[in-house]
């Protein structure tokens, strides 16, 4: 049950390369919080309540609800334009998708051999959605674009947690979701402060392609 | 031998049952569910009009793809008895032999002189070039958890209902990847629409624009028998092993695959050109993400 | 020595009097004994050796065939005849100047070919290779009119490839102290990569392969043809010794499988976006060599991870591979020689239509087509299927380095192979079909029935060694033995070639069978196409070779450079526009190129001595006199 999430969240990131909207980007961030809950409850072998309600905040309420809904404000908020703006089109996005897990599973492969306790499934596709989510804020001209890129590589973070062995360690959740609500927090204001600032937040766009 | 008999009649079902799936989701009656046999008993008997452009190429490329996907279809098992030809590797046979097939007609489209179907040669034949990539992969995924076999062998040692959870995630990621490549390479929406008449917006159909009577029949025939060809693998894949009726589940699955792909017809509408080329990839992506996955396994805790 | 060889050699004689005719039965009698011994090298378990005693620093040399040298010289005695039969006749159609030296430059041509197979000693072999490369050389530049750069380019990347060779078997001799090549064991490191990379210029892979595209479009149709499907060979020749004797790590196999797969890709790239029929074919002579080394990768693979059947499987997919390329390929050269006399140009734009007027052309054609981008009823489909066979069977081994490397490998040569597809389907269908596109199309008319012999000789092998694929199967069967190679792999692959053979015989028979009924039952009624509407379609309404391939030229786009050069149109009423665009060549343009600039501007620097007056010159030796003098007595 563990690995079909895993393998879903893996798709998630494929869907990430296709499409062409912000809004799927949002989509994508809810369902990949909803998927991080499951398998955080799956892997938990012992759980006291205290325990279920950090791992049902964090992932379930920051991750799935809060967030996305913070960043669709911002957006319905700025009248940002619908569309990612990406530099390389959907075509290489997807081939360099395909590459990078190839790559990552392969070096999730060569270092499983060697040490007995890491989960070679999940470290390959967190390794895969950390370098998404890098390649996500390179390659893409909207700043709340790369604030979402940003999001899917702490999304990846925490699965990489996850993957190398044990428990949810709690001191590493706690740095995860500190970090994460400051940097939505700081990327909103810089945001909304920008537009009120200059009329638009995005670079004027030509009329004419050459 | 019902083997052949499957082969020989079943293909013209499917569009016909596509066709009325989507004249009751819009809300009308449709044609009759034979309609796709009667039209093909009826082209038969008709005279063809040649482009005087046209070479010995137009002549002999309907006949050449009929009998080249004929035979790609006597690789396929049905239900769960064997297929008719089946040896170690024999994937790469059925791969090319649907290559050939799609060969010639480009070369009957660029034959005609016609500027529409260069355009629509020209990008039907750019599809292929990721498919095939996509279709290896597969292969080589069912492969390399199943041992190496012949494609009747592979198919039959796969089903979804089987042990594991990793036999679900594999049999899913086929399916998917599949599936796509049967809208593709049967010209259904989001990639191509068969029901359009504009000229730029035309794949398929334009690349036999100008064939009529018994080569179009013929050419008809082999789209329908591509058809069953890759909805057979999707079924395959699907069939639980432990079953009485393997046939009963056979006809369902290729009935269901014939309604969902109708519905999905009339939910969406046929993507941007461009676009088009970018998602042909898609398959290839799902294929590696399912390779990589089963090897990591393999190989992990 | 042997018989066939006199006979050859004599053939010289009549290319020296410019009696073509004589000088291609000859060479078909001569090819016809040398073959005869090859075979029997290959079948039976004599091996000739013959000990000849030359002048010091020479010495003994051993000259005599092994089996892996009577395999390439019965690809050789196939080949050469076929190619000067063509020749005979493609010269009376295109008479120039030079014809008997012309000849006698083939006919040397032909006798280094063979006589590099025979030599085991690396001083001979080193001269008979720097034969053939000057007389190929030689027989390039045999249509005056075109470019002499190209053919400049071709004999400089020819030397500096050979001077890699002397450097390698220079090194070896100083390192293990003979000219011998029989009698090695192991080479050691730092000489079997300079030999490698010696042969891998002649072989044409990436990054050496700028000479071929450039010197197979000047060429005539018959010198590129040998040269192409043959004297490639030896390149390969060279490589496939030097791993028959040697064994190598993990890392060298997968940096010569990275390299076999970026030819390969380069290769059909810039096959697809070329217009000039020869250009297309000789890129896609590149990507060939690199599917066999992908073969050969595969094997050395397998042998390394101990798959045996991988290993089995690669190497007899690449030695396939290098008998059927020469086959097919050396077919649509002759072709594109067809096309030159009929229409009088090569480039695809200008043709269309040429299936009507040349029939017999175009079914040849459409075979080579069939052939070259692994369809299965051409023979390139046999030797790609065991290479795809070797790779799926290692996916079921448990092998982890070489199942990653197959996987790879499996997706790059189905795309490798879809694009072959995707090129020659757009050159077939831009010249042959459809309807001529310019004035010179319209003319053309079908070539002499001679030109047509040796194609549909060419025709009918390929059929044969298609549809039969045991026939190929145990041509190579000698070398895999001699390889110490698991036959039972062998014994697998023969009884698959025998039931695709059976499911190929059933797709020709309902072929036949439906074919033959439209004929009997269908009336054909002739009109124009249908021009939707449109009531003057003319032939400049169809496509062109790069609008064919415009969806994936996007995509390829970062492979390419195309140089565009451009006259935009200003303000309203612009007066002029133009658009050209060219590809260019990054190897030659990054690497070479700066070098030659770098040279001249050093060699500028000295220009000012050459003024032309003697008493300068006197100037500079009393100059040069005195610094010498100063140095020895000052500083000895």
């Amino acid at each position: 049950m563990q690995e079909i999430l895993v393998l879903a969240f893996g798709i998630t990131l494929l869907f990430a390369s296709v499409t062409n909207m912000l809004s799927s980007i949002i989509k994508i961030l809810v369902v990949q919080g909803l998927i991080l809950f499951g398998i955080t409850l799956l892997k938990s072998t012992h759980l006291n309540w205290v325990g279920f309600a950090f791992i049902a905040l964090e992932t379930l309420i920051f991750k799935a609800i809060v967030i996305p809904w913070f960043i669709d404000d911002t957006i319905k908020h700025n009248q940002i334009h619908r569309e990612v703006e990406a530099y390389v089109s959907n075509f290489f996005s997807l081939a360099l998708m395909s590459l990078i897990f190839l790559g990552s599973f392969a070096l999730a492969g060569f270092s499983g051999q060697h040490s007995g306790k890491l989960f070679p499934l999940e470290f390959g596709i967190a390794f895969a959605t950390i370098i998404k989510g890098l390649f996500i804020i390179i390659a893409n001209k909207k700043l709340i674009t790369h604030l979402m890129g940003y999001l899917i590589m702490e999304n990846g973070i925490f699965l990489l947690s996850l993957a190398v062995g044990g428990d949810l360690p709690h001191i590493i959740s706690l740095g995860i979701s500190l970090d994460i609500m400051l940097s939505v927090l700081i990327g909103v204001l810089f945001i909304k402060r920008i537009k009120s600032t200059f009329d638009d937040a995005e670079s004027p766009r030509q009329l004419r392609e050459d | 031998m019902i083997n052949i008999l499957i082969i020989l009649l079943l293909p013209l079902f499917v569009p016909g049952l596509i066709s009325r799936v989507k004249a009751i989701m819009v809300g009308r009656k449709g044609q009759s569910l034979l309609q796709p046999y009667y039209h093909f008993l009826k082209l038969l008997r008709k005279d063809e009009v040649i482009s005087s452009s046209a070479s010995f190429i137009t002549r002999l490329a309907p006949s050449l793809a009929l009998s080249a996907t004929l035979c790609a279809a006597l690789f396929v098992p049905i239900g769960l008895s064997e297929s008719i030809f089946s040896f170690r590797g024999d994937v790469v046979l059925v791969l090319y032999l649907l290559a050939l097939a799609k060969g010639i007609m480009v070369f009957a489209a660029l034959d005609s002189g016609s500027s529409f179907e260069g355009m629509g040669a020209s990008r039907e034949i750019s599809f292929t070039a990721f498919l095939e990539p996509a279709f290896i992969l597969i292969m080589a995924s069912l492969i390399f958890s199943a041992g190496f076999n012949s494609l009747n062998g592979l198919l039959h040692s796969y089903s979804i209902g089987g042990q594991g959870v990793w036999n679900i995630v594999v049999g899913a990621f086929t399916v998917f990847a599949l599936y796509l490549m049967l809208l593709v390479e049967s010209a259904r929406v989001p990639f191509d629409d068969p029901n359009t008449h504009l000229e730029l917006t035309m794949i398929h159909e334009v690349m036999i624009l100008d064939y009529s009577g018994f080569s179009l029949g013929l050419i008809h025939y082999t789209a329908a028998l591509k058809m069953l060809i890759y909805s057979s693998l999707i079924v395959q894949i699907i069939i639980p092993q432990t079953t009485s009726l393997p046939m009963l589940w056979f006809l369902g699955g290729i009935i269901s695959t014939g309604i969902v792909t109708g519905v999905l017809e009339s939910l969406m509408a046929r993507f941007r050109m461009n676009r088009n080329l970018e998602l042909v990839l898609v398959p290839v992506s799902v294929a590696v993400l399912a390779i990589a996955a089963l090897i990591a396994k393999s190989i992990g805790v | 020595m042997s018989i066939g060889f006199i006979i050859l050699f004599l053939g010289l004689i009549p290319a020296l009097w410019k009696r073509s005719g004589l000088f291609s039965i000859v060479w078909l009698m001569g090819s016809g004994f040398i073959a005869f011994e090859y075979l029997e090298v290959l079948y039976s378990r004599n091996v000739q050796d013959y000990l000849l005693l030359f002048p010091d620093p020479i010495g003994t040399a051993n000259i005599g065939l092994n089996k892996l040298s009577a395999f390439f010289g019965v690809i050789f005695s196939i080949g050469l005849p076929l190619g000067m039969l063509y020749g005979h006749f493609y010269l009376k159609e295109h008479p120039g100047p030079g014809l008997r030296s012309h000849l006698f430059w083939l006919g040397l041509l032909g006798l280094s070919m063979h006589g590099l197979l025979w030599m085991r000693h690396s001083l001979l072999f080193l001269m008979l290779w720097e034969v053939m490369s000057i007389s190929s050389f030689l027989c390039v530049i045999q249509d005056r009119s075109a470019s002499l750069k190209a053919a400049l380019n071709y004999i400089i990347t020819m030397q500096i490839g050979a001077g890699f060779l002397i450097a390698g078997f220079g090194l070896l001799y100083l390192q293990t102290g003979s000219f011998d090549l029989s009698t090695l064991a192991a080479m050691p490191r730092l000489p079997m990569y300079l030999l490698m990379i010696g042969f891998a210029f002649k072989a044409g892979f990436v990054p050496f392969s700028s000479w071929l595209p450039q010197a197979h479009p000047v060429a005539p149709a018959h010198v590129s043809g040998i040269m192409s499907a043959m004297m490639i060979k030896a390149g390969l020749y060279g490589i496939l010794v030097i791993i028959s004797i040697n064994s190598f790590n993990l890392r060298e196999i997968a940096i010569f499988c990275l390299i076999s797969v970026v030819t390969a890709f380069w290769g059909v790239i810039h096959a697809m976006i070329s217009s000039n029929v020869k250009k297309a074919l000789a890129f896609s002579s590149i990507e060939n060599m690199g599917i066999i080394g992908i073969g050969l990768s595969v094997g050395l693979l397998g042998l390394d991870a101990g798959i045996p059947m991988m290993a089995t499987l690669g190497f007899a997919g690449a030695l396939l591979h290098t008998f059927f390329h020469s086959l097919f390929k050396a077919l649509l050269f002759y072709l594109s020689g067809n096309i030159l006399c009929a229409s009088h140009t090569l480039e695809a734009d200008q043709l269309g239509g040429l299936a009507k007027a040349m029939p017999r052309s175009a079914a040849c054609f459409l075979i080579g087509t069939f052939a070259i981008s692994a369809l299965p009823i051409g023979n390139a489909f046999i030797s790609e299927f065991s290479i795809y066979t070797g790779l799926l069977s290692a996916m079921a081994a448990h092998d982890l380095p070489a199942i990653v490397i197959s996987v790879v490998l499996l997706a790059a040569m189905a795309f490798i192979g879809a694009l072959a597809l995707i090129a020659f389907a757009k050159l077939f269908g831009i010249i042959f079909l459809g309807e001529p596109r310019s004035e010179q199309a319209t003319k053309a008319r079908e070539c002499p029935r001679g030109m047509c012999l040796p194609q549909v000789v060419l025709v009918a092998g390929i059929l044969l060694t298609g549809i039969f694929g045991n026939v190929g199967l145990r041509f190579v069967k000698p070398l895999l033995r001699w390889m110490q190679l698991d036959m039972s792999g062998y014994i697998g692959l023969r009884n698959t070639f025998s039931q695709i053979s059976i499911v190929l015989g059933i797709v020709l028979l309902v072929f036949g069978l439906l074919y033959l009924i439209r004929k009997l039952c269908v009336k054909d009624i002739v009109s124009p196409t249908w021009g939707c509407g449109y009531h003057k379609p003319s032939p400049r309404m169809q496509y062109t070779s790069l609008a064919f391939v415009h969806p994936l030229s996007y995509f390829l786009k970062p492979f390419i450079l195309i140089k565009k050069e451009r006259i935009k149109a200003e303000g309203l009423f612009a007066r002029e526009v133009e658009y050209a665009e060219h590809s260019e060549d990054p190897f030659w343009k990054c690497i070479v190129e700066p070098v030659s600039k770098a040279l001249n501007w050093f060699f500028g620097l000295f220009s000012g001595m050459h003024n032309g007056r003697t008493d300068a010159y006197i100037a500079w030796c009393v100059g040069f006199l005195i610094v010498v003098l100063v140095w020895v007595l000052g500083f000895k």
